[in-house]
């Protein structure tokens, strides 16, 4: 049976029972609506949390020294020079990015123009070095290196925390919202050694002054990061340890070698920091379960516009009786009258699952259009909350269509069987 | 055209039984014969056609149609002899509803592999034309009189040039005036080679046949015609 013989007689057939096909098609595109509907929001939500809250880099090993370390007794766990060159040398290690902490409290405390504003404000700034090539890519070294004593010290802020304060900040005081390439080039004083929440420090105070000159998702979340020989400079003036790191971060050339460096570097002594990887995968898991499970309920949907579908093809065999007879009468096949009511469902599922598709994103654009209008702005809030890939598009009809073909081969079997001799009689 | 040898054919009764409707029946009709088949309701002269159709396959014995025999034929081929050598015409026209008359004359055409769609259409047309309802190509059934939709299921079954057309009591809708017209059609169609094989209780049909049978007691007797 060719094509458009097919096409011609489904056509036929659907026009005559509009409002049943309207109902099918109804069905299956409430199924599949919701479940593109909820998937798509849960792959928009997750991505936010992937890229935005907890930007987790895959090809990134954060190692520590073990917080009790038996083997530190006699020399091992200790994250100093010579462990740095192990890790380093590790299968599938790209790059070793030492971190130290600056070991002695600071604060910052400004007063004076702050892009247009008054703003006065003092603040604990934790601040920790790193080496350059942490931010390799996205901030020039040359300009990411020690001064000097006397000299502003080269700070980099977490783009995290440029988004909470343009979000949450900002807004609440009345504050400019700031851009990374505003940023760069403000100066704010620091003073190490000192803390106003610390009842007491060692050592005379050591003023100096922050000079931003870059945001990265790599940058502290909690301080302001700079050159590691500037870490190491202060922590030496001020009396703390200047020899051993606080951390590593390996950079791997390839995510998958990820398992394998972590279990290497945990037979050194030393441990991975996975706090940041952990907690992006439970929320990751916690978008996914509701997304499941909504979805679940939407599969359910779909379930039942397929059974939705079974009883009124079988409805419209049973109604057709004589027409299919006259088909069989005038030369169709068994397979051709079967293949009459298949097409007829898939055509119903291809535009149930069409309609149901558009009608999720286009439920997702006013979703969207609303948390614009009407939610305030707060920290990591999206443009958008779903994604809509091509993949979850083109599943969407091919489940309407999945729902529909199985909804209608029991009903297309019953018609293939139709007796033309007892149909046509009389 | 039609040869058939010592045919059986029972059907199941309700207390388990079967009861025999066409018991050892054996007939022969040349080609461009016009045979009636006679026989009270019920006496099995439409399952006689439908199995001459193919339409029935649950069947003993030999049935040759247009060079074809049919026992053990698959559907597909079953089928292709229904689409290109015979035609059906029924008491009750079984037009398609929703369908123009013309898109019921060319409702054949659908199952054909390979057809022209323009070519199609004209050979419809001509149909249609044949049977007198030339103009009327866009009416739906519903606007059509009894007779005229006799004529578009005639038509239907003349679109695919068939070699034999079983008639399963054509004129049984009709009244008295319409009914002749459509034996006189009958009569011009046998005459242009066409074999036709009507099943009927009227008179008129059989006296217009060449040839008349009768069904009676599962078996097939001579009937003398006018």
């Amino acid at each position: 049976m060719r094509v458009a013989s097919l096409w011609h007689l489904v056509r036929l057939s659907l026009r005559r029972d509009l409002r049943g096909a309207l109902s099918s098609t109804f069905g299956v595109a409430m199924g599949v609506g919701t479940l593109v509907f909820f998937v798509a929001l849960g792959s928009g939500v997750g991505r936010v949390v992937r890229e935005q809250i907890f930007p987790a880099e895959a090809r990134l090993v954060q190692v520590v020294s073990p917080a009790v370390s038996v083997g530190a007794l006699f020399g091992g766990g200790a994250l100093d020079d010579r462990a740095v060159a192990r890790l380093a040398a590790l299968d599938g290690v790209a790059h070793a990015h030492r971190r130290m902490n600056v070991r002695v409290p600071s604060v910052s405390s400004f007063n004076g123009d702050f892009f247009g504003q008054r703003l006065r404000m003092g603040m604990e700034l934790p601040a920790v070095g790193v080496d350059p090539g942490l931010f390799a890519g996205e901030i020039p070294p040359e300009r990411f290196v020690d001064r000097g004593e006397g000299e502003s010290i080269p700070g980099v802020i977490s783009s995290r925390v440029l988004e909470i304060y343009n979000r949450s900040f900002a807004p609440a005081r009345g504050l400019p919202n700031l851009s990374p390439r505003m940023l760069e080039g403000f100066t704010a004083p620091v003073e190490f050694n000192r803390s106003w929440v610390a009842s007491r420090t060692t050592g005379p105070s050591i003023p100096s002054r922050v000079e931003v000159v870059g945001v990265s998702p790599r940058g502290m979340l909690a301080g302001v990061t700079i050159p590691l020989d500037v870490a190491r400079r202060i922590n030496a003036r001020a009396g703390a340890d200047a020899e051993s790191y606080s951390g590593v971060t390996l950079e791997l050339r390839d995510p998958s070698d990820v398992p394998r460096v972590s279990e290497a570097v945990k037979q050194m002594g030393l441990e991975v920091d996975d706090s940041e990887r952990e907690l992006a995968q439970t929320a990751g898991a916690a978008v996914l379960l509701t997304t499941s499970a909504l979805a679940f309920l939407s599969l359910l949907i779909c379930v039942l516009a397929a059974v939705n579908i079974a009883h009124a093809l079988s409805a419209s065999v049973r109604a057709r009786a004589k027409e299919l007879g006259v088909y069989r009468a005038v030369g169709a096949t068994r397979g051709a009258v079967k293949a009459l009511v298949i097409a007829e469902g898939a055509l119903l599922g291809l535009v149930g699952g069409a309609v149901g598709t558009l009608g999720a994103w286009l439920l997702g654009f006013a979703v969207d259009l609303a948390a614009q209008r009407m939610l305030p702005a707060f920290p990591f809030k999206p443009d958008s909350f779903f994604l809509f890939p091509l993949w979850l598009c083109a599943g969407g009809v091919l489940l309407g269509v999945l729902a529909a073909l199985v909804g209608s081969f029991g009903p297309a079997r019953r018609a293939a069987a139709t007796d033309p001799a007892q149909v046509l009689a009389g | 055209m039609i040869r058939i040898r010592d045919l059986e054919k029972d059907f199941p009764e309700g207390d388990g039984t079967r009861v025999k409707v066409l018991d050892g029946v054996s007939l022969d009709v040349a080609e461009g014969e016009f045979v009636a088949v006679v026989g009270a309701s019920g006496s099995g002269k439409s399952t006689l056609l439908h199995i001459i159709g193919g339409l029935d396959t649950d069947w003993r014995g030999e049935v040759e149609v247009a060079g074809q025999r049919l026992a053990g034929l698959p559907d597909a081929a079953r089928s292709r002899l229904r689409n290109e050598k015979v035609g059906f015409i029924f008491q009750s026209f079984h037009l398609v509803q929703g369908m123009t008359a013309l898109e019921n004359v060319r409702l054949p055409a659908h199952f054909t592999a390979g057809v022209d769609v323009k070519a199609q259409e004209a050979r419809a047309r001509e149909a249609l034309a044949r049977v007198g309802l030339s103009g009327k190509e866009a009416r739906s059934p519903a606007r059509l009189s009894g007779g005229e939709r006799q004529r578009v299921a005639i038509a239907r079954a003349l679109f695919c040039r068939p070699r034999v057309l079983l008639c399963d009591e054509p004129t049984g809708n009709l009244d008295h005036r319409t009914g002749d017209g459509i034996i006189s059609l009958f009569r011009s169609l046998c005459e242009e080679g066409l074999t036709l094989l009507v099943v009927t209780h009227e008179d008129r049909l059989k006296q217009a046949a060449g040839r008349a049978v009768r069904l009676e007691g599962a078996r097939l007797h001579a009937e003398v015609t006018g």
